[in-house]
């Protein structure tokens, strides 16, 4: 089944433009939305290619969602995939905002909008965690990973060191174990 | 012209602004109060807004600073300012590794990055637990009510097929009932 390319980018605006108008408090957010949408649904990439958007939307300077929106589509669909994915992401965003510039003053300290967001930081984290169980799955593989895996996020957590310097880390220590696996496997042959 | 300075203003933002939506919103603070565009409790304003409604943090800023300054054509201006430097890096990148990704090294750099990227994400939703129902100051204290809305998500994620919006969606309606 091939579909057009038109129908290819239509359906990435849409699946980001919902993406888009449902990351709230942050970027990371939208992670769950991509793994079910756009791979465990219709299997546009694998799993370890979301990883690998996110590493390098992380890794980079500007907005994570945009960063990731552009990457995947990107792949999917090139330069024009890219602009009709970051079109997507920005689109809720920017009607929303426009509308509360336009009709209120200030909104701040609302305590029904706490309320919501505390409710929505709940449900995000279990919706995150359950993402995260699934992507560890297809990409840790062997005991050097876990081992990788248990670090970084030891360090990331009661160090607070910064992703760029987590994600150098993590592709030295690839480079050189899987590197020296390899030579040595190798030589042994 | 203001729409060309905000665009500009912006665009640097995008190029300077490591680590996502909070840490872009101070980079946005300092360069908009130190220019005089915005004041510090109008820019708390804009913090507020933008975290509690739908879209990434940054965006949101940068359209509502750009209404406020230029209009409807100001908030284009920023929002197509900040995403701009995104657009170009992120091509190169995505370039550079689907070129290089039958390179044994390469491939062996992005088996180490990939698990140590999914161990900073789930650090992430350690911090979003942290806003809601975990706090550091009284680790032994549990918000019941939000720690109900997790484990009701964790458990809608793993065993249904209920859509990731709509557990966010009820997870927000929760939030009105019991927090």
């Amino acid at each position: 089944m091939k579909k057009s390319k038109a129908a290819l980018l239509w359906d990435l605006f849409i699946t980001f433009f919902k993406i888009g108008a449902f990351t709230i408090g942050g970027g990371l957010v939208m992670l769950p939305l991509i793994e079910r949408e756009v791979s465990e649904k219709k299997k546009y990439i694998s799993k370890e290619e979301i990883v690998d958007a996110f590493a390098v939307s992380q890794s980079l300077p500007g907005v994570i969602a945009i960063n990731s929106g552009i990457y995947i589509g990107y792949r999917i669909a090139g330069i024009a995939g890219a602009v009709v994915t970051a079109f997507g992401v920005i689109l809720p965003s920017f009607i929303t905002i426009l509308a509360i510039a336009i009709l209120f003053d200030t909104v701040s300290g609302n305590v029904y909008a706490d309320k919501a967001l505390t409710g929505v930081k709940a449900g995000v984290a279990g919706v995150i965690a359950v993402t995260v169980s699934r992507l560890g799955r297809t990409v840790i593989r062997d005991v050097f990973a876990f081992i990788l895996a248990v670090l970084a996020f030891a360090l990331t957590i009661w160090l607070g060191v910064g992703i760029v310097a987590v994600i150098t880390g993590g592709g030295l220590a690839g480079l050189l174990y899987y590197h020296i696996m390899r030579m040595k496997r190798h030589d042994s042959d | 012209m203001i729409l060309i300075r905000l665009f500009l203003v912006f665009a640097k933002i995008g190029l300077i602004g490591f680590g996502g939506g909070y840490s872009i919103l101070t980079i946005i603070q300092r360069e908009l109060t130190q220019r005089g565009w915005i004041g510090l409790q109008e820019f708390s304003d804009i913090a507020a807004i933008s975290q509690i409604t739908p879209g990434p943090i940054a965006v949101n800023a940068a359209t509502y600073v750009g209404y406020r300054i230029g209009g409807f054509w100001g908030s284009v201006a920023a929002t197509v300012g900040v995403s701009i430097p995104s657009f170009i890096l992120v091509i190169l990148a995505a370039r550079f590794i689907l070129k290089f990704k039958a390179s044994m090294v390469v491939e062996s750099c992005l088996k180490g990055i990939r698990p140590v990227t999914v161990a900073f994400i789930a650090s992430a939703a350690i911090f979003f637990a942290l806003g809601s129902f975990i706090d550091l100051q009284a680790p032994l204290y549990v918000d019941w009510g939000p720690f109900a809305i997790f484990l009701g998500a964790v458990l809608a994620a793993a065993f249904t097929k209920i859509n990731v919006i709509l557990i966010v969606l009820m997870a927000m309606g929760a939030g009105l009932l019991l927090c």
